[in-house]
């Protein structure tokens, strides 16, 4: 799906604007990728398919086949998800539901506690991960505010007299 | 009594904004989605006292439940259906009535929901835009139901260089108090595209309908449409796990 300029998301534009300053170095398709890996991933993040990012990214002079480019995210972007089938579709972010898992019952081991109860487990479980998700949002919220690297010196009006 | 009858704790999750068009079933639709994302489930309830056919909670999700506030016999369906209900939270879309009218209905309703022997949380939405009336509707609304409930404070249609009424100099001291007094949690919602929010309405259909492409309306399922939906639901995802300590039980 092909995404005009003036309707690509914030992520997306960063992506290859930062691409756009470091064309010289597009043939190093790897490399470019690779110090590129934070803003691929936000783009990701949001929603946008490999395809459409591959396909923003060739505008701005990226060389490489859609094919090379997804072999190279799959190792660069995913190397915990290498099992994983690379798919162009994406699933909606954050609504993949982790399986329960059993965890240990804090002070269960220990007579004279009563256990808790399936929801309540559940229920921290479910906390636990938000919990780590909002960690992750905020992260990705920061990386997405411009870094200061030009601090232009303080403008001196003329006076008036 | 709860714990005698073997329930676990609920929260109910309300809007409470007397003003119309500030987008509070938008909001709710799309929370409605985010339970629906995580491991909490959610009975929705379309509460709007007006019978609507379009953009409603009920016709954006079939199976929510119809029970229109300002009616005396709602509090038993309700009550009925929650005590019934292995669900987590009751989300109760309630629209947009006049507070005079809403509030004194809501207090009733409220006292007879506490009595039932559940074991209820509330948590009393705030949908403000750039409008003064939604803020000081926001700001009625706290003096009537002071700290029986959690707030969140939702600055929706949030653009930047429009400020949210809440921010409103005219309000400063108000808002200042009722920050002091409840400690709201505040989060924002990105400015959408109007055509997009309009057809969503017309149309029947959510978010996530639109980001997946699950609707067979042509506009809604051009390209930059199903960014936008995306793009917007990934965000107001974000922000409701931000305010995840007040949203479930």
């Amino acid at each position: 799906m092909y995404i005009a300029h003036d309707k690509r998301p914030v992520e997306l534009k960063t992506l290859t604007d930062l691409f756009s300053t470091r064309i010289g170095a597009s043939f190093l398709k790897s490399r470019a990728l690779k110090a590129l890996l934070p803003e691929l991933k936000d783009a990701h993040h949001i929603g946008l398919t490999w395809k459409e990012i591959w396909e923003a990214l060739k505008e701005c002079g990226y060389v490489g086949s859609y094919r090379q480019f997804a072999a190279m995210i799959r190792k660069l972007a995913l190397p915990d998800q290498t099992s994983r089938r690379f798919t162009k579709n994406l699933t909606p972010p954050f609504v993949e539901k982790e399986k329960p898992k059993p965890v240990a019952q804090i002070g269960a081991t220990t007579s004279g506690h009563k256990e808790k109860p399936e929801w309540q487990i559940q229920r921290e479980q479910e906390m636990a991960r938000l919990d780590r998700e909002a960690e992750l949002n905020r992260q990705r919220e920061a990386q997405l505010q411009p870094k200061k690297v030009f601090k232009p010196s303080v403008f001196v009006g003329r006076s008036e007299d | 009594m709860s714990a005698a009858l073997g329930m676990k704790p609920k929260r109910v999750v309300f809007p409470i904004a007397g003003k119309g068009g500030v987008g509070k079933t938008t909001v709710m639709a799309t929370l409605a989605e985010w339970y629906a994302s995580t491991a909490y489930t959610a009975e929705l309830f379309d509460m709007d006292p007006d019978n609507k056919a379009e953009g409603c909670f009920k016709a954006l999700f079939a199976k929510a439940h119809k029970l229109p506030a300002l009616e005396s016999w709602t509090y038993d369906r309700l009550l009925g259906i929650s005590l019934e209900s292995s669900a987590d939270v009751i989300l109760a879309d309630l629209g947009a009535a006049q507070g005079h009218r809403m509030i004194p209905w809501f207090r009733d309703f409220y006292k007879v929901m506490q009595e039932s022997g559940l074991d209820l949380r509330w948590t009393a939405l705030g949908v403000v835009d750039a409008d003064i009336a939604s803020a000081r509707s926001v700001i009625e609304w706290g003096s009537e139901l002071q700290n029986t409930v959690d707030y969140v404070i939702v600055h929706n249609h949030f653009q930047d260089g429009v400020a949210s009424s809440w921010e409103n100099p005219k309000l400063e001291p108000d808002v200042a108090a009722f920050r002091e007094a409840f400690s709201p949690v505040e989060i924002r919602m990105d400015a959408r595209r109007p055509d997009l929010q309009q057809m969503m309405r017309t149309m029947n259909v959510t978010l996530g309908d639109v980001g997946e492409r699950k609707t067979n309306v042509p506009q809604l399922r051009a390209p930059d449409m199903t960014l936008r939906a995306r793009t917007y639901r990934f965000r107001a995802f974000s922000q409701f796990t931000e305010a995840r300590k007040v949203l479930l039980p």
